[in-house]
């Protein structure tokens, strides 16, 4: 690792500043769970690294208008925090997925949205929930989309002088259920080889009225099965129109081939594991 | 690692093959190159590129290993490093031009990841390469095709 | 000979202590004032000439002390047998990885910084990237210049193969006419297998700090066999062995990649260009790239069997791929002994085999616990297992019917000699629950395992002080698996004394020569030495307690006994597997549920490190079988990290139940048997036989990814 200026602000307004005079040579560091294995191998070699850990009222969870999480909560807090889990035990447990016990203590959601690796959990899980990234600048506020923050591999839509400070998630539909599908065929600490979270609601009849279907590690970023969704809206949501919904979720994915699979391999589990995500939320 | 990459081209045949071998003007069609020039038969020039979230200033020469004008074929080779974080990559490009209005244009890469940067590993890699080298085609498709 | 109480005692291990605490001094521990860093320049292309390396840059940045290329280190060659593998390359490299140059600076981030700024010209080579393309009758000679190479001395002359890219090439034929009991079997089998390279992946990296002091040449390494370091590197640098003096401290895990020493040549050229000590730390990325994995084998067996099913007639064709250098074998035929005799542990009264070891412009293969035996026995016993279902008998009563027993012909010239091989198996069986019926998707697999004991000489000291207090001297270390508290049990028990009272000091290179850490070899040889030492000082005391002997001393006084002890009984440990898994059909996902494994190690004299090894081994087992795969694409290593190089954690690992049953005769020490290499070998086999029972898919390579299932089964219709 080559030497580099770190500095650790102690208001959210210092380090927007900060990150303001610099943007192109300033790093950003949350957890820096990805970012220090980076710079130890000496692949990203930062002029200054803007060190966040001192903004302790990013890491804060609360259920205003539904749930919102801190950029700084770490996986760990949000996977034991009763908010995350009334809001949804879906949440709470893909953040409990996610590598290992000494991973989950120090990565924080809004380092790992950033980072914008396209074989995380927490992505795919937030996508399903309508989650959206409030992104701030010295000069501005504004609010993304989760599907709208991830552009490609590794990178997302926010500008350099923009920081993550929180996800806010509405209130789900009454009656809605949520999952979260983690396939590991190799080993439990693994990323995903493909991953799919679904929320669903349906009225009296059985009729489907709120579908989410989101993927993870089937594409350059993580993604919602629109198509898939559509076909359950309205349906009941029994045999035959998992069998659908599972198709077209399949259909969507655009996976990279590499040492957890081939394309047609993912491409097929994508298939296999939104129609178990499904049958068990229906 | 090896990549393919096909586009048609609404232009005549000779039109596509001379924006081709006009090297400085086809390298700047590779997106992200920057400080592209011309020296004899070498193009120099510098790609800057992000393979996931490092980016990687590779300065390098382009040269035409050889080229058959008749057959609308050439071999161009591509030798270019990062010195910051210490890799190079090269690669042999081989162009091929067929029909004619529309012009089909065949690029086929066969590339190859030196030392450190190969340690971001092989399918990021191949997924940006193949991005760099849809945009190639796309840009020499939009070169030729304006007047 | 009794079996003394204290084996029965659960030990506390003389290492245990410093490691929980965090005190070990480790070599990467090992610092000096003054000392330099040093980083490698390698290769980047699997096959290339080396036009011209401009080190000006490099040798400009402040605080670079010396940067050396293959220009001067005088023609240099490093190996553990044939050394073939340049110090440092001066005209071509042979794989992604090879070394061109070297720095030593101020710091590592100096010298790394020095080695971006150098430029090596390369011209790149055709690269024979696998071993068919290596075999063909035109292929280019990797090492044209091979006759030159020095062969340091062993037992038996230097191999040589019909190809000029062969490393190592042997032949063997054990039993009768192979061709004449072939026409006599009913049915004849052919099965073919792969395995891809695996890393040892030990926690500690290689390093070493190598200093010149007193016309000496000071090496403190990683390496776990000094006095063999010590004898490789003055044949390789050409200075006399006197003058080189090893002291290795404790090692961080070994699993045989230890016995390979690279870096420890390139420092001494430049300690001695700088008078100063100069280090190395072996990045993961290089080790994972650079660094003697298992060799890749693809193994080819044929078997005639009569129409009970017994074995009449075998032969085997085995391919490693050697890599670029031989240097990482230790072995006389420079072969991966464990993949030679096919069928181990089986009855089978004629055989052949071929087994060939070939020069690619891959990384060089090394030595990794039982090397060549897990790919033979994952192709051995999973073509038992399919011959078993093509006959319809039970793949168990197979095994049962050819396991060897006492005398009977097997793959090798001596008749067999180890434990009840049927004995071992029924258990297996019986705790495995064979006869219990099981939930579709499930399935259980077997392979039996059965690992030579090791052989050689080594030399213990003994010296009882007036304090009552014996101090033992050795020049075998500590790798972690046990050894110096084996050897202060073994002379407690046999004077009958608490063990506390034992200290156990390595020594350097500077005392008899001690043949290291491998080949099973430590419980056999220094436990047998201990013993015998122990045994010599009984003699000398004539009957007189230690105690009471301790206190006649005067002042200063001590009584000192050394025994040198040669171990030459041929012996064998065995283990048959037993695992039951489900296999997931839509994915194709296998999860290993349970798993027994009834061993025969003799008898045991440290339980907790025992549990230890096995625990460990069939752990390691397991990775090879599920999730191991050092890939390569175009000579590069795709795995370099340990992130994408899976191996298990400990949530992977299912409920192992591991059984002693021992017959008693080991030929170790109180009938000890070897232990550290005799549970992974199996594990492959037995899961991959397991899949086939519980889906149908059949996996000839490994590892057994769900992928691969999943496309057998797609294939299977």
């Amino acid at each position: 690792m080559r030497p580099f200026d770190y500095v650790e602000p102690d208001t959210l307004d210092e380090a927007l500043a900060l990150l303001a005079g610099d943007p192109d040579g300033t790093l950003v560091m949350a957890g820096g769970t990805s970012l220090v294995i980076l710079m130890k191998q000496d692949l990203v070699r930062p002029v200054c690294v803007l060190g966040l850990r001192r903004l302790t009222d990013l890491r804060a969870i609360d259920t205003k208008d539904g749930l919102r999480l801190g950029a700084l909560a770490t996986h760990g807090a949000i996977a034991r925090a009763d908010a995350v889990r009334s809001h949804a035990p879906a949440l709470a447990a893909t953040f409990a997925a996610v590598a290992t016990v000494r991973i989950r203590e120090q990565a924080t959601v809004g380092g790992n949205l950033v980072h914008a690796d396209p074989a995380q959990d927490p992505p795919v899980t937030l996508l399903a929930l309508d989650a959206t990234a409030v992104v701030r600048s010295s000069a501005r506020e504004r609010r993304i989309p989760l599907d709208e923050l991830f552009v490609d591999l590794f990178e997302t839509s926010l500008e350099p002088d923009e920081l993550l400070v929180r996800i806010e998630l509405p209130a789900l539909p009454a009656g809605a259920r949520a999952i979260y599908k983690k396939f590991l065929p190799n080993t439990l600490d693994d990323y995903a080889t493909v991953s799919v979270a679904a929320v669903i609601a349906t009225d009296a009849g059985g009729a489907c009225t709120h579908a989410r279907i989101a993927l993870g590690g089937a594409g350059p970023v993580p993604f919602r099965a629109r198509d898939a969704e559509q076909a359950l809206l309205g349906r009941r949501i029994d045999d035959a129109a998992i069998k659908v919904a599972a198709a077209l979720a399949a259909a969507a994915t655009d996976p990279i081939p590499d040492l957890r699979g081939s394309a047609a391999y993912k491409r097929a589990m994508a298939g296999v594991w939104t129609e178990r995500a499904l049958r068990e939320v229906a | 690692m090896k990549l393919e990459h096909t586009v048609s081209i609404d232009a005549p045949h000779a039109r596509v093959w001379a924006v081709l071998m006009d090297l400085p003007a086809a390298a700047r069609c590779v997106p992200g190159t920057v400080d592209i020039a011309a020296a004899g038969d070498v193009v120099t020039g510098t790609l800057e590129v992000r393979v996931g979230p490092v980016k990687l200033s590779l300065a390098g020469t382009v040269t035409i290993e050889s080229r058959d004008d008749v057959a609308g074929t050439a071999r161009l080779r591509a030798d270019a490093a990062d010195h910051r974080i210490g890799g190079a990559v090269r690669a042999f490009v081989d162009v091929a031009v067929t029909g004619d209005a529309p012009t089909q244009l065949r690029v086929s890469s066969d590339i190859a990841i030196l030392g450190r940067i190969g340690e971001l590993g092989q399918p990021l890699i191949a997924r940006q390469a193949d991005k760099v080298l849809a945009g190639f085609a796309d840009c020499l498709r939009a070169k030729v095709a304006a007047p | 000979m009794s079996v003394p109480a204290l084996f029965g005692a659960p030990e506390r291990r003389l290492d245990g202590d410093d490691k929980t605490n965090g005190t070990t001094t480790y070599t990467a521990d090992v610092r000096f004032p003054g000392a330099l860093e040093s980083a490698f320049v390698r290769s980047p292309y699997p096959h290339a000439r080396i036009r011209s390396v401009d080190t000006a840059r490099a040798r400009a940045l402040p605080g670079v002390r010396a940067v050396i290329t293959g220009a001067d280190v005088g023609g240099a060659r490093l190996g553990r047998r044939l050394q073939d593998w340049p110090v440092l390359c001066w005209d071509r490299v042979l794989f992604v990885g090879d070394r061109v140059a070297a720095v030593a600076a101020d710091t590592r981030a100096i010298a790394e910084e020095a080695v971006r700024l150098i430029d090596v010209d390369y011209e790149e080579l055709p690269a024979l990237l696998d071993m068919d393309a290596a075999l063909r009758p035109d292929a280019p000679a990797l090492h044209p210049d091979s006759a030159t190479y020095r062969f340091l001395e062993g037992r038996g002359p230097r191999p040589h193969g019909p190809h000029p890219n062969h490393q190592g090439y042997v032949t063997e034929a054990h039993g009768g006419d192979v061709d004449a009991a072939f026409a006599t079997a009913v049915r004849v089998f052919e099965h073919e297998f792969t395995t891809p390279r695996v890393h040892q992946v030990a926690l500690e990296p290689h390093a070493a700090v190598v200093w010149i002091e007193d016309d000496r040449v000071h090496v403190v390494s990683t390496n776990k066999a000094p006095f063999t370091l010590r004898d490789q590197m003055a044949a390789g640098l050409g200075i006399e062995p006197d003058r080189i003096v090893v002291d290795n401290g404790p090692i961080g895990g070994d699993f045989g990649g230890k016995g390979l020493s690279t870096d420890e040549y390139v420092l001494y050229f430049l300690a001695k260009l700088t008078g100063k000590p100069v280090r190395a730390i072996t990045r993961m990325a290089d080790e994972l790239t650079a660094m003697n994995p298992r060799h890749a084998s693809r193994i080819r067996l044929r078997t005639g069997v009569d129409a009970t099913g017994r074995i009449v007639a075998h032969e085997s064709h085995a391919l490693f791929d050697g890599g670029a250098y031989a240097a990482g074998k230790p072995t006389p035929r420079l072969m991966v002994e464990g993949g030679v005799q096919t069928l181990e542990g089986y009855r089978v009264p004629a055989s052949r085999h071929l087994a060939a070891v070939v020069y690619t412009n891959q990384v060089p293969g090394g030595h990794m616990r039982a090397p060549g035996q897990p790919q033979n026995v994952f192709a051995s016993e999973s073509h038992l297992d399919i011959i078993a279902r093509e006959l319809g008998i039970d793949p168990l009563d197979l095994r049962r019917r050819n396991a060897a027993r006492t005398g009977d012909p097997v793959t090798s010239d001596a008749p067999w000699h180890g434990p009840n091989l049927p004995a071992l198996l029924d258990r297996a069986a019986k705790e495995i629950g064979a006869d219990r019926p099981r939930e579709p998707g499930r399935g259980i697999g077997f392979a039996l395992g059965v690992r030579h004991v090791g052989t050689g000489s080594a030399t213990i000291s003994l010296r009882l002080d007036r304090d009552g207090t014996i101090e033992v001297t050795t020049g075998v270390g500590e790798q972690g698996g046990g050894q110096h508290t084996l050897i202060q049990r073994i002379v407690a028990a046999t004077l009958g004394i608490d063990p506390k009272v034992v200290r156990v000091r390595r020594l350097s290179t500077d005392s008899p020569k001690d043949p290291g850490i491998g080949g099973s070899r430590v419980t056999p040889v220094h436990g047998g030495a201990a013993l015998a030492a122990a045994q010599a000082l009984q003699a000398k005391l004539e009957g007189a307690s230690v105690a009471a002997a301790a206190a006649s001393l005067g002042a200063g006084e001590s009584i000192a006994v050394s025994a040198k002890f040669d171990a030459t009984a041929a012996d064998h440990g065995a283990c048959a597997h037993a695992v039951e898994v489900v296999v997931d059909r839509e994915t194709g996902t296998v999860r290993v549920l349970r798993a027994v494994a009834v061993v025969d190690v003799g008898q045991v004299i440290n339980p907790v490190l025992l549990r230890g090894q096995l625990e460990g081994g069939w752990v390691y087992g397991l990775g090879m079988a599920l999730t191991e795969d050092l890939a390569l694409e175009d000579g590069r290593v795709r795995a370099a990290n340990l992130g994408d190089y899976k191996l298990l954690t400990i949530a992977d690992v299912p409920p192992l139940k591991i059984v002693h049953l021992s017959d008693h005769h080991g030929v170790g020490p109180y009938g000890a048997r070897s232990s550290g290499e005799l549970l992974n070998p199996g594990v492959p086999a037995a899961v991959a036989n397991a899949v086939a029972d519980a889906s149908g898919a059949r996996v000839h390579a490994l590892p057994i990814t769900a992928e691969r299932v999943w496309t057998a089964l797609l294939d299977a219709g």
